[in-house]
């Protein structure tokens, strides 16, 4: 009789070790799965081109045209349009395109076209900065865009002192393709 | 006796061992849902199109710079006839759904704004 319960307790410990065993492995298991699904959640990134572009376009519609009045250095004093601002747009807006330490092409771009309310189809000055080679992938359609760069067109009405009103298009465009698609 | 007490045994631990497949497949199941759930959700994320309130401004402040800019340009002009076309071109824009935020609205709290200076 002792050697029976002996045996059946021999029995129940073996099964006990393959019990702890198991839910050793159950714990593994669990474990790399959430640490699987927190890296998957988690390790991907962000996209902010869109509100990236948003800001940029914001920020030349304020340095063309802010409070109802057009920045002096755009205008020249008998209305016309003055080229060196053009020439020098991303100084006087403030803008830095460049890279530091890289030879890169700038990541953005920007179009800006004026068109006045008599001739909305033709514009009467426009202004571009930054790469130039990004402008057509805008026109690109495809089902993965998250591969391409990020383009925004926004559009707003300025009225001069002469009571002369334009049509202002921004286009602003984030590149970053590489850091943004995996 | 002795037959009789092992072949429980065994019909036990037969019992017990399935049970445990079972358990293990569908923890093995669940784990592989959560984490195709997870890298589906984890997906390159858009930082707007997760949370609307965010973004989408139902306040007046801190939304649409551009047809603000289009509504004072419309306050500053001198001319009527253009102060026309203007508000019937941004009304069709925002009937197009062109802003983000209600045009009539902005347009009012533009007007009292500017008026009281």
């Amino acid at each position: 009789m002792i050697k029976k319960i002996n045996t059946i307790k021999g029995i129940n410990k073996k099964g006990d070790k393959l019990i702890s065993v198991y839910w050793f492995a159950i714990l593994v298991i669990v474990a790399v799965g959430i640490v699987l699904m927190v890296n998957t959640f988690y390790g991907e990134n962000y996209d902010v081109r869109s509100q990236e572009a948003e800001i940029l376009a914001q920020k030349v519609a304020d340095c063309i045209y802010f409070g109802g009045e057009f920045n002096p250095l755009i205008i020249n004093p008998q209305g016309g349009f003055r080229e060196d601002f053009k020439d020098n747009f991303l100084k006087m807006c403030n803008f830095n395109f460049t890279i530091e330490g890289s030879l890169e092409r700038p990541p953005y771009y920007l179009e800006v076209g004026f068109f006045s309310d008599g001739d909305l189809k033709k514009s009467s000055f426009n202004i571009l900065a930054g790469n130039k080679n990004w402008k057509s992938d805008c026109s690109v359609g495809v089902s993965q865009r998250a591969n391409l760069v990020t383009c925004n067109e926004k559009e707003f009405f300025a009225v001069t002192k002469s009571d002369s009103v334009y049509l202002i298009k921004i286009l602003s465009i984030v590149g970053k393709v590489d850091e943004n698609t995996n | 006796m002795k037959i009789q007490i092992k072949m429980k045994n065994k019909k036990g631990q037969v019992g017990e061992t399935l049970t445990w497949i079972v358990a293990t497949i569908l923890i093995v199941i669940m784990m592989i849902f959560f984490i195709f759930g997870a890298s589906m959700l984890g997906g390159t994320k858009k930082i707007g199109s997760f949370r609307p309130s965010l973004t989408s401004a139902s306040s007046f402040e801190g939304s649409d710079p551009f047809l603000k800019k289009s509504i004072i340009s419309y306050l500053f002009l001198k001319s009527e006839p253009k102060r026309v076309i203007l508000d019937k071109t941004l009304a069709r824009n925002a009937e197009a759904g062109n802003f983000s935020i209600d045009y009539n609205q902005t347009k009012t709290e533009l007007l009292m704004r500017y008026s009281k200076r």
